[in-house]
């Protein structure tokens, strides 16, 4: 009897030992563990999530014949896990394009201060900065760029022919330059500085009153620029605006929220849902209204997203402005960027939002990835064409069919160009 | 006497249960699951993973940290854990930008199992990835280089082609009229990336920056190309589009010699035997599964055997070592060698056929994979077979496939066959 109890005892005493870490953390061992006790292997039905990716990691490091890096690869393994949530706003950002992004959405950095197009022989200087370093050092619009400190350029993409433009603050960078008109190459020795990015450009529209504004993205500058230049088109006694938001895709929600509090406030700007939950709302702020007595006329297409849909949905919601052009993306969601211990960071969507209209803009794609549906319909829809035109490099302000139309839409309802009336 | 004994004893016993308690936690430190789910529980939240903590983050709990940070943070609930672990290992495949590796979902894995055993679903033909340059010529890319870039148009040097490699005989590819050679350039209107569709866009880029072209003539020819860059898909979905699915209607464009041939095909299914013998005796082999039998059979008291290895669709190495086996004495027949770990994996006949009949190889462009490694053996000892036909298909790598749950899987290219003798044809 005593040599039973002393088993019994030793039996629990065993399990006891066994179960320890689960009791510790105030629960019973699973099934799992359990059947380790008997010596069945713990593999279970299904593998463990965990166990599929780190033994495709390791089979790919040990065994695959082509150039592969293990740094390279787990961060590919992040990208993918997080692309398969299926959001393609919800991103893993490796060391490398967390930096880009952070300076994409900070809305500066250290250059010469021109934004770059893609040229068969380098690339062209589409806009040169006022004050900026280019400028300073002679740099001119439509330069070409064929080389940087003495290496070649041509063929080379656009976004790598900048990256090696910018650099470090203080330190010069030679631009071998072609200029029409100039008969040998030209060299622009510019010293690189901290350039802040306009975000919005303003003049009238050439041979009226009407003002335009392009604002090509919501960054911690663009209020202030915005600002600017509503009060440049004061001075000049603008009788209509048209705020161009194309190709804009978007930025810092509170940004919007500045710039449409200039038109209305203390309304309702969008409401962020998690789920079904309301999180939070975005309300225009108080004592920053300005007195608009014109038509304005809000530029949008299919590249248009997040707080460009915002700001635009905000103003037609609110009956403020006339939408012209081309459906936008249909983005509708809001984001926090995580920065991660080695550098990396992971964009997530964390809420959607809904503007006060309450209508769904969802962008809906097919299994190609191809538009199906979504985005905010313009008011009057127009096909965007572009228009010779003699003013075309002097001004910042398109000649395309789309700013033609808006102008008229302006005219239509002041009059101007009609005679007084 | 007895007293001590007692005491003794339950000293003992004692001792045997602190033993036991011990032992048991022993036994789970050996066995453990459970220690992963400590180093988890440790590490309950993500906020390990966060820059501001600037401590190092061991890969395993890396992967652990940023699941919690989705399923903490992400607007939707997070519930399917292991589509995120497919997710992860499709992108690590696609990541080594190689036309050999792939990842399969399920539907494509299964199509992709079915061809190994010779059965094909959709138009009925073997599509392969081709790695072509803007001129279209094929390329061949160095060992240290990703074989083509994951980005159609970012290096015009490496343009993805798919290509047909074989159609099953009496299949619905062959009867519209497709061949092998022929390559794809839009599956239901949507244009895959080709070094033809390169060069129309590189003509209309140089045409876009002419000062001296109207602006009608250039909107004409970007609206013209607009649609097609719109609609153009990843050379992998164009594959899924015609080798998945058993009913339906494909509209294909291909491309034979630069003439465009549009065809429409239904969907079906269809064989490639493994085993067919022809009028004047020619045996098609086709290295699936079970086929080295038919071959033992067929070689039966005959002192000549013409093997035909064209149109050779996928195969097992290992049905190839068995076949070649039958027909080759034993030794070492070249390697397989990873250029990158520099491991050498020979492949070695342990007993063969010491007598083997006269053979003679039928091959061509479309004798590819163990189909090529074992014309290549045989052609690589003098004498021991006559090859004729043409230049094989520069394909002899060792693929393996590896299955992952929800029936995906991928295949990973391990080595390159490196004959023992290069042989002067």
């Amino acid at each position: 009897m005593r040599y039973a109890i002393t088993l019994l005892a030793l039996a629990a005493c065993f399990v006891l030992g066994f179960s320890w870490r689960d009791l510790r953390q105030g629960k019973l061992p699973d099934r799992q563990t359990l059947a380790a006790i008997v010596g069945k292997p713990a593999t279970a039905v299904s593998i463990a999530p965990k166990e599929v990716f780190k033994s495709a990691y390791d089979n790919i490091l040990r065994n695959y014949q082509g150039a592969v890096d293990e740094k390279r690869l787990r961060f590919a393994g992040m990208r993918g896990l997080v692309a398969a949530l299926g959001d393609p706003h919800t991103m893993f950002f490796d060391p490398m394009q967390a930096k880009d992004f952070a300076i994409e959405t900070e809305g500066n950095f250290v250059g010469i201060g021109a934004r770059l197009g893609p040229d068969p022989l380098g690339a062209v200087a589409v806009i040169v900065f006022d004050n900026g370093p280019g400028a300073r050092a002679g740099l001119r619009k439509g330069d070409v760029i064929t080389a940087v400190d003495g290496v070649s350029v041509a063929g080379k993409a656009t976004e790598d022919i900048v990256k090696v433009i910018r650099g470090k603050e203080a330190t010069m960078v030679r631009l071998k330059i072609i200029r029409s008109g100039a008969k040998q190459p030209v060299t622009v020795a510019a010293r690189r500085a901290r350039v802040v990015l306009p975000t919005v450009e303003t003049d009238l529209v050439p041979g009226t009153k009407i003002g335009y504004m392009s604002v090509s993205g919501f960054t911690e500058r663009t209020t202030e620029q915005f600002d600017a230049g509503l009060d440049k088109l004061q001075k000049l006694q603008a009788i209509g605006l048209i705020i161009d938001l194309r190709n804009n895709g978007g930025g810092l929600l509170t940004t919007a929220r500045d710039m449409l509090s200039r038109f209305v406030e203390d309304k309702l700007v969008v409401k962020l849902k998690r789920g079904d939950t309301v999180i939070d709302e975005e309300r225009t702020l108080t004592g920053y209204k300005r007195d608009f007595r014109y038509p304005v006329v809000v530029l949008v297409n299919g590249q248009s997203a997040s707080a460009s849909e915002i700001f635009a949905g905000v103003m037609s919601d609110y009956k403020l402005a006339t939408l012209v052009g081309e459906h936008t993306y249909g983005k509708m969601s809001v984001q926090n960027v995580y920065m991660l211990v080695d550098g990396s960071s992971a964009k997530v969507t964390i809420a959607r939002y809904y503007i006060p209209s309450g209508r769904e803009i969802g962008r809906k794609v097919d299994d190609d990835g191809i538009y199906l549906s979504g985005g905010l319909p313009p008011d009057v829809l127009v096909k965007y064409r572009e228009l010779d035109s003699k003013n075309a490099s002097k001004s910042i302000v398109p000649s395309d069919s789309q700013v033609q139309k808006s102008v008229e839409i302006i005219q239509a309802r002041t009059g101007e160009g009609r005679g007084a009336g | 006497m007895n007293e001590t004994k007692k005491h003794l004893f339950t000293a003992a016993s004692v001792v045997l249960c602190c033993a036991a308690t011990i032992g048991g936690l022993a036994w789970r430190n050996k066995t453990d699951v459970g220690a992963a789910n400590l180093v988890v529980a440790a590490e309950a939240n993500y906020e390990g993973l966060l820059a501001s903590t600037g401590r190092y983050v061991p890969d395993e709990s890396y992967y652990t940290n940023l699941v919690k940070l989705l399923k903490e943070r992400y607007v939707e609930s997070v519930a399917d854990e292991t589509k995120l672990a497919l997710g992860s290992v499709k992108e690590m495949v696609l990541s080594l930008s190689d036309v050999k590796s792939q990842y399969m979902d399920a539907d494509e894995f299964k199509a992709y199992n079915a061809e190994m055993n010779g059965r094909y679903e959709g138009i009925g033909a073997l599509l392969v990835l081709d790695v072509r340059n803007a001129q279209g010529k094929q390329v061949r890319p160095k060992a240290r280089e990703g074989q083509t870039t994951p980005d159609p148009g970012a290096d015009p040097n490496k343009i993805p082609v798919v290509r047909v490699a074989a159609v099953t005989p009496g299949g619905p590819a062959e009867r519209a009229g497709v061949r092998p050679g022929d390559w794809v350039e839009s599956v239901d209107g949507r244009y895959v990336l080709s070094p033809k569709l390169w060069q129309e866009f590189e003509r209309a880029r140089d045409i876009a920056l002419r000062p001296d072209v109207s602006s009608d003539k250039k909107f004409q020819i970007r609206e013209k190309l607009q649609a097609k860059a719109e609609s153009m898909i990843m050379p992998m979905r164009a594959i899924r589009k015609l080798a998945v699915g058993q009913e339906g209607t494909v509209r294909v464009l291909f491309n034979r010699n630069g003439t465009g041939i549009p065809v429409e095909i239904n969907k079906g299914v269809s064989m490639l035997p493994a085993w067919t013998i022809i009028a004047d005796g020619t045996a098609v082999l086709r290295f699936q599964p079970g086929v080295s039998e038919r071959l033992r059979d067929f070689l039966v008291g005959k002192a000549k055997v013409r093997l035909d290895l064209r149109q050779s669709g996928l195969g097992s190495m290992a049905e190839m070592k068995k076949c070649l086996a039958l027909l080759a004495p034993r030794g070492t027949y070249g390697a397989f060698i990873n250029k990158r770990t520099k491991k050498s994996a020979p492949m070695v006949i342990a007993a063969g056929n010491e007598r083997p009949p006269m053979i003679e190889l039928l091959v061509d462009v479309t004798t590819r994979g163990p189909a090529e490694v074992f014309a290549l053996a045989l052609s690589s000892k003098p004498g021991a077979a006559l090859v004729t036909g043409g230049k094989t298909a520069g394909e002899s790598d060792r693929i393996e496939a590896f299955p992952l749950p929800e029936g995906h899987g991928y295949t990973l290219a391990m080595g390159v066959y490196q004959p023992a003798i290069k042989v002067a044809k």
